[in-house]
């Protein structure tokens, strides 16, 4: 029996504009984990639909098992064994978890009578064998990000398929959610499937994959084993050229104004009694698990969400947040974590997106002043470094990195003394990641205060001048830069130690 | 997690069992309110018009009720598939418009019935054309062949009813199924098979799926244009099953039938729970059609005007969509505050 | 699936949202103007009544009802709202004002009274879509009963005649050979479809309407602007019912039955999609007056009422299944 399980040769996938997939051709052998890496843009994704046969290829070929298959629809490719789980968490928010588990194939009793005993009973046997604590009724609407998604994994391991794929499965995961699924994932492999794993994130492809497949632009770069895969090498495959990222900013001191106050900002049930000072020209990162609370405040000092208690000084004045408009105006920006669903207006051009969150500067008499829109638009595409056309492109044309930038740039417009960024490099190409942590770094120097909300450690540790580290809403310690470490704010950040670090 | 093999009743019991916490979401959910809406009226109605609870009454409320419910049913699967269906009234009105043209024609009375029926089912297929093949909003797709129909009637009946039916037809208004009128049987049948089927049929369980999300539903091998298409089907049978009954009742077919049941198709069903995009079941539409059975009941019982029950019906509607809406958000707020306590430790 | 990092749309496709004023029209609006051209002709060819001062008096006529109807349905779908009580507002503001005005009161102070009436209705509205987040199809629906049901409370079921002229010159009076009605509209027209292009206030609703969330983020009042749309929103149909009222010299029960089907579908043709994020008013009134032109068309050919009903309905159809096919996929 052959070695190799899936092979494709010179697969092409064109659309309107763009060439997604150029002639990739690649092998992937039975049994083994195979992670595919590639930027934003690469082609991973379109990869995986087509395998799927949720697309169609233009030119090339796929050949399953030694045999040359066309997969002309998704049930094409479940019934030859390829089972995937996407990204966008596709799911049937209003039905239970065992219907989405068996969606289309729920167990039936005769002529098409569902029984609802087996269906609960499949679905529990499914969910003990990956002990999860959820029940198979529950709606999945009622369920985390998390939970969602191993609803999915579910459903596609009940379909008992030869090859899983798995599209960037961490997104919405927590550290320790990730953990669980990586654990997981051998124990599938263990029980003879082989996984392709997709992913954006060096860390989990380094560690996860027996070989590593790297895509750059819709085309195939180049495939390395285990052994010889390290971070440098795969960034350099994956962009094209040598790039510094997470580079070490040292250490920046800051100016000794304080130009945020907290106080014992408490939210019933959400967080507590958090305190810290924030100074001029300095970035305070928050680091903390998923839920802990950092957004929370954020958004709380935002005025997007409400305070049960505490005082805060803003720029020496005492602030009492209301709604965002108050925020702005006082000199707050807060940028949020999902440009998509909540930061961004996607079908609208790129200056409607810059001026939407200060529309009374731009408006004369009650008439917006288009000219001075523009004119500040083109000026922040410039300082921004965002690729576009000109200002009345459409924001949703734009890259991910760019539509990154963009939401910064809105922000930025409004001129803030404070800039609060939540997950500011999420899912973007690592080129862009770099411009914009320079970028950051260069406005704190120029006197911005910066927070700096973000999950990837690497980019806490190496910019932030300060640390704060949150746990189930209270803020435990901040940690100077020179003190911290990955496995020290690790363990704040999951109670393992007691700080006794100053606050 | 228990798996243990269980028969059907225990673990109906084992779920009845999972206690308190579940019934209060239970009634915290819409149908749970409207069910004790419902119950309220009709305990407030006994109380004022002894007529209310006798047999009699209570036959002749279902009767009146049967158009609304039947037309809930077909209503309620449509929204379930993510769109809606604004024609209903005309299919009401046109089936029994063309049953009573072909009988006057000359046309045997099964075979014209038929016709009738076949006029709904043709209505849904042509409002579910357009709306997935041409993809046409459904809003502008139905209010099209809702003219178009209606039109059909105008012209049919000429501004009048058709009545001087043959006698054969004339023998259903007093038929009887069970002892009970044809229009009490069927609305109770339709209600239990559309409840039924939407539960525990693979083929109409699809419906929820197409709701849920059309594109996922798409990639589990779920035909969604064909789905949308059959709910549209049924919707128009259901309606023009309905227009028959009406026509059998009172033995002649009016120009003015349906005007206005679309909308009693919506509100219906929007009391009961169902949303569009695969929220609700039939159960919840039969309930608010039995909401508004009662209130147009206790107008006639109790000599209310009926100018009232517009003013009457509109307000149960907010009402009722009010304390859904805030036991809804009450009860998903609570979920979510769990799940982020659950979260925040490891 | 999200293409947007994999096929960027042809970027040619500007966004269609607003223009300098110079600039009236996008290309939409061509292509209904065009339609709208081609059945001028074609209708002319048809019969020679239809070229006529008075004819075309009576087009304005039923294009002015509905189109200062049409402006304030308009503002709600752009930010993705919608108003179904509309008809019973227009219907029972006319019946208040008519009410008040056969019983000896004051003409301009009555149509004041059922001018506030209106606004009070779209408090109501704007109360429970905002307060209690309704869905605004759901609670509309639910005014619109009851204040149909109020409707037919304080007219007894009666219809309100013979109304004095101090009131119907309102309606009747000419202005070289159109009645006012028609002026008032175009002036109401004229000034939100420029407001709605260059003012700040209602540019809003477009980043509302597009994206609500962003739009809170950004602090754009979300509250405030929506509840004033809605109040707008009724004024409008308020006055147009009782300009309606004034034109016959009676208020109908029956008056703006259907009305909110009429100006939503209108308002669709115009180029305002139910799930907003996008529209302008003078769309919306193109959209109206291909409609109004197909029923008095069909009204001067002496087609039978009822087949109007069918061909009415058949060529909504078609018009939006036409525009499908015309229109490139991505600007949809």
């Amino acid at each position: 029996m052959s070695d190799v399980l899936l092979q494709l040769e010179n697969l092409t996938k064109r659309f309107p504009g763009v060439t997604a997939l150029d002639h990739v051709s690649m092998d992937v052998r039975r049994g083994e984990v195979h992670a595919v890496i590639g930027e934003n843009g690469a082609g991973k994704s379109t990869l995986m639909r087509v395998l799927a046969g949720a697309e169609i290829p233009n030119e090339g070929r796929i050949i399953f098992e030694g045999r040359e298959v066309r997969f002309r629809s998704p049930l094409d490719a479940q019934r030859a064994g390829v089972a995937i789980v996407y990204q966008e968490l596709s799911v049937f928010p209003n039905l239970s978890v065992a219907e989405n588990i068996f969606a289309n194939r729920q167990p039936t009793l005769t002529d098409g009578l569902i029984s609802r005993r087996l269906l609960h009973e499949k679905a529990c046997k499914l969910m003990d064998i990956f002990a999860l604590e959820f029940e198979a009724d529950v709606l999945v609407r009622d369920l985390s990000m998390a939970d969602r998604q191993m609803v999915e994994i579910l459903r596609a391991v009940s379909l008992n398929p030869k090859l899983l794929i798995l599209d960037e499965p961490t997104s919405s995961l927590t550290l320790s959610e990730a953990e669980h699924l990586f654990e997981l994932i051998h124990r599938l492999r263990e029980t003879g499937i082989t996984v392709m794993y997709v992913s954006h994130q060096l860390d989990e492809v380094l560690r996860l994959g027996d070989r590593i497949t790297v895509l750059r632009d819709g085309t195939y770069v180049g495939t390395v084993e285990r052994a010889e895969a390290n971070e440098e090498k795969l960034v350099q495959m994956m962009v094209g050229r040598a790039v510094d990222l997470y580079k070490d900013y040292g250490f920046h001191a800051h100016k000794p104004e304080v130009t945020l106050r907290v106080k014992g900002l408490t939210r019933e049930g959400v967080f507590s009694n958090v305190s810290f000072e924030l100074y001029k020209g300095e970035i305070l990162g928050f680091a903390g698990l998923v839920g802990s609370g950092r957004t929370d405040v954020a958004q709380a000092l935002f005025g997007l969400q409400p305070i049960t208690s505490g005082e805060i000084e803003l720029l020496g004045k005492p602030y009492i947040p209301r709604d965002p408009r108050d925020a702005i105006a006082r000199g707050l920006a807060y940028v949020p974590e999902d440009r998509k669903t909540v930061g961004l207006f996607l079908e609208m051009t790129l200056t409607d997106n810059i001026i939407a969150p200060q529309l009374q500067r731009f408006t004369r008499m009650g008439l917006l002043d288009d000219r001075t829109a523009r004119k500040t638009t083109e000026q922040y595409i410039e300082q921004v470094g965002i690729v576009a056309r000109g200002p009345k492109q459409r924001a949703m044309t734009l890259s991910g990195g760019n539509q990154q930038k963009l939401l910064l740039a809105m922000w930025l417009a409004s001129k803030p003394q404070v800039l609060i960024v939540d997950e500011p490099t999420r899912g973007i190409d690592v080129g862009a990641k770099v411009e914009i942590h320079d970028m950051l770094r260069h406005l704190a120097d120029e006197g911005m205060s910066i927070m700096l909300i973000s999950s990837e450690l690497p980019e806490i540790l190496t910019m932030s001048d300060r640390i704060a580290v949150m746990r189930e809403g209270k803020l435990e310690a901040i940690i100077p830069r020179q003190e911290a470490s990955q496995e020290l704010i690790l363990a704040i950040a999951s109670g393992v130690a007691v700080g006794e670090h100053n606050r | 997690m228990a798996t243990t093999q269980r028969t059907d009743t225990q673990h109906i019991l084992a779920l009845l069992r999972k206690g308190g916490k579940r019934l209060v979401t239970a009634f915290s959910t819409q149908v749970g309110v409207l069910a004790l809406l419902d119950l309220i009226v009709a305990l407030a109605i006994g109380m004022a018009s002894p007529i209310f609870f006798t047999w009699a009454n209570i036959v002749a409320m279902g009767v009146a009720m049967a158009g609304n419910v039947l037309a809930s049913m077909g209503s309620t699967v449509v929204l379930l598939t993510g769109c809606f269906d604004l024609s209903l009234g005309s299919s009401y009105g046109l089936a029994g418009t063309i049953t009573a043209t072909a009988l006057l024609r000359g046309v045997p009375l099964w075979p014209a019935l038929f016709l009738g029926l076949c006029t709904g089912m043709l209505m849904g297929l042509i409002n579910g054309i357009i709306v997935t093949k041409l993809e046409i909003n459904p809003f502008i797709a139905t209010i099209g062949t809702m003219t178009v129909g209606r039109g059909l009637i105008n012209i049919l009946t000429r501004g009048y009813s058709i009545s001087g039916l043959p006698p054969e037809f004339m023998r259903l208004v007093h038929a009887k199924i069970f002892g009970l009128p044809p229009s009490f049987v069927f609305m109770l049948a339709a209600f239990l098979l559309t409840d039924l089927l939407l539960r525990y049929w693979r083929p109409m369980r699809q419906v929820y799926y197409v709701g849920g999300s059309p594109v996922y539903a798409r990639l589990v091998g779920i035909n969604v244009n064909r789905i949308r298409i059959l709910a549209f089907i049924f919707s128009g049978a259901m309606a023009a099953l309905g227009g028959l009954l009406f026509t059998a009742r009172t033995g002649a077919a009016s120009q003015q039938a349906g005007i206005g049941l679309e909308m009693m198709a919506l509100v219906a069903p929007f009391l009961g729970g169902v949303g569009f995009g695969g929220e609700g079941s039939a159960l919840g539409a039969f309930l608010g059609a039995t909401l508004i059975g009662l209130i147009t009941n206790a107008i006639q019982l109790l000599g209310i005007a009926v100018l009232w029950q517009n003013v009457i019906i509109g307000t149960f509607l907010i009402i009722a969509a009010l304390i859904g809406m805030s036991r809804v958000q009450q009860a998903s707020k609570l979920i979510r505050r769990e799940r982020r306590k659950k979260e925040g430790e490891i | 699936m999200t293409h947007s990092e994999m096929a960027p749309r042809s970027v040619t496709s500007e966004s269609a949202l607003h223009r300098p004023y110079l600039l009236l029209v996008e290309r939409r609006d061509i292509t209904l103007l065009f339609t709208i051209a081609i059945m001028v002709l074609v209708f002319s060819r048809i019969t020679p009544h239809f070229w006529t001062a008075m004819n075309l008096g009576t087009l304005g006529l039923a294009v002015a009802f509905n189109g200062i109807v049409v402006i304030g349905i308009t503002l709600l779908m752009i930010a993705g709202y919608n108003d179904l009580a509309v008809g019973s507002t227009y219907g029972f503001c006319a019946i208040a004002v008519g009410l008040l005005i056969s019983k000896g009161f004051p003409v301009v102070p009555g149509i004041l009274i059922g001018l506030l009436l209106g606004a009070g209705i779209g408090c109501i509205n704007a109360f429970l879509v905002i307060r209690y987040n309704l869905p605004p199809l759901l609670a509309t629906l639910g005014t619109q009963s009851v204040i149909r049901g109020a409707l037919w409370l304080i007219s007894g079921g009666h219809s309100i005649v013979g109304l004095p002229d101090s009131f119907s010159r309102l309606g009747q009076n000419k202005l070289l050979n159109l009645q006012w009605p028609i002026y008032i509209m175009l002036v109401f027209v004229i000034v939100f479809d420029f407001l709605l292009r260059r003012s700040t206030f209602l540019r809003q609703l477009y980043y509302i309407g597009v994206n609500k969330a962003s739009a809170r983020t950004s602090g754009i009042p979300v509250a405030r602007v929506i509840s004033v749309v809605y109040v707008i929103t009724a004024i409008l149909a308020a006055m147009a019912g009782i300009l309606d009222g004034a034109r016959v010299g009676a208020v109908y029960v029956m008056s703006g039955t259907g009305l909110e089907f009429q100006v939503i579908t209108a308002a669709v043709i115009g180029g305002t999609p139910l799930t907003g994020g996008k529209g302008t008013i003078l769309g919306s009134l193109l959209g109206v007056i291909i409609m109004a032109m197909l029923t008095n068309m069909l009204n001067l050919v002496g087609v039978n009422m009822y087949w109007q009903n069918v061909m009415v309905g058949a060529i909504l159809v078609a018009v939006v299944a036409l525009d499908r096919i015309v229109t490139p996929k991505e600007v949809r």
